[in-house]
């Protein structure tokens, strides 16, 4: 999986990283959740074959980017913890299509 | 003993052409440089191997730590416990790190040895060994190039032949050895998808599974095993951050070194002094290497 791997595993230090600067419990959980789906999604793509062309893998990886910048951003308290989960989430279906486009 | 003019002009002859044959074989500096890449291609492969085997170690003992964590990502029943760095994906690496030391074997004895049985030896092991790189394809014509030119042939023009069977052997050698130490650069890019990143994959994992098990349980025993599991898992990412580094950089330099010698041996002009200073630039990070793993 050229270069996505690397940014699947960026996102995953960050979202842990988020999770370490959170109190809230409820968010706490949401990103853990979070954090065990990017686990799943990078073993799965560990064997795969990807096209760096495909449309998917290039929304996966523009979701996956703008996903660590804002739990960057969250820990350092320019961004909100909800913001920063909503991107993750999005990222995580991105990648999800990705995964079923690849087969 | 009186000589016949014949037996003198005979005899002045031979050893004029053992002068010319002496002429034409390779150089100390030649000889030298041989003897110094193919220690560092000897210390470079030890190193790495230890490395595949260690770091696959460390990846066991991160991966038990999930286990005993609860991770529900981590099933052992289903995955191996050595994933991401199986003992297949493990294999598959230190052939091409046999086939380069190897190599260096083989130079060793083109440069110092007469005994054609031993130069055979060196030239099968090496041949069998790079057969087995993933990617790397030896045909036969390009084996038997190497398989000639160790045939040293009589003793009166074994210097002459062995300057051009190191020649030979390091030209035909030459594109495969760079495909094998790309291969290697791949591995331990720090910034790769390959080796590198499983490793350090695996001691996230390690982390999302802490993470998940401090707030799920709140006794002793599992605060010790989350803290155990936290520490082990930024010592090996620093860790493995340092060592990664310090392998490229050393391969990096044996690159460099392989490409000086395969000019070196076209032109007794190249000046060895590069080779020394790349080989002693990877000796150099060898030992750190060794600071860091110990």
């Amino acid at each position: 999986m050229p270069g996505l791997g690397r940014q699947l595993l960026a996102t995953l230090k960050d979202v842990n990283a988020l999770l370490e600067d959170t109190n809230d419990k409820n968010r706490k959980a949401e990103l853990e959740q979070q954090a065990s789906k990017l686990v799943k999604q990078i073993s799965e793509l560990v064997e795969k074959t990807l096209n760096e062309a495909d449309q998917e893998y290039k929304d996966a990886e523009k979701g996956l980017k703008d996903a660590s910048k804002t739990c960057k951003e969250a820990v350092k308290g320019l961004q909100s913890v909800a913001e920063a989960i909503e991107k993750v989430a999005d990222a995580i279906s991105l990648v999800e299509k990705l995964i079923a486009a690849v087969g | 003993m009186k000589r016949t003019p014949i037996k003198s002009i005979l005899l002045t002859l031979s050893v004029s052409l053992a002068f010319i044959a002496a002429g034409c074989g390779l150089t100390v500096q030649q000889r030298a440089g041989a003897l110094r890449f193919s220690e560092a291609t000897s210390d470079l492969s030890s190193l790495v191997e230890e490395e595949i085997t260690k770091s696959r170690f460390d990846v066991i003992a991160m991966n038990e730590l999930r286990v005993k964590l609860g991770d529900e990502n981590f099933d052992p029943k289903k995955t191996p416990i050595d994933t991401p760095l199986t003992l297949d994906h493990a294999k598959r690496r230190i052939d091409a790190i046999s086939a380069l030391k190897e190599y260096g074997t083989l130079l060793h004895a083109l440069v110092t040895t007469d005994q054609e049985e031993n130069l055979k030896i060196a030239a099968d092991k090496f041949l069998t060994n790079i057969r087995k790189v993933p990617g790397v394809t030896l045909d036969d014509q390009k084996a038997g190039a190497i398989g000639q030119a160790i045939v040293l042939g009589g003793r009166f023009l074994v210097e002459h032949k062995r300057a051009t069977a190191t020649r030979q052997v390091t030209e035909v050698a030459h594109p495969h050895i760079v495909k094998i130490i790309e291969l290697l650069e791949r591995e331990f890019d720090p910034k790769g998808e390959h080796w590198t990143l499983g490793y350090e994959s695996c001691a996230e994992f390690l982390i999302t599974a802490a993470n998940s098990a401090k707030s799920s349980s709140n006794d002793l025993a599992s605060v010790a095993l989350v803290r155990e599991a936290r520490m082990l898992a930024s010592a090996n990412q620093e860790k493995f951050k340092g060592i990664s580094e310090k392998v490229i950089e050393a391969i990096h330099k044996l690159r460099k070194a392989e490409s000086n010698l395969v000019e070196a041996f076209k032109s007794q002009d190249v000046s060895m002094e590069d080779i020394d200073s790349y080989v002693t630039e990877v000796q150099e990070l060898i030992k750190v290497y060794k600071l860091i793993r110990s």
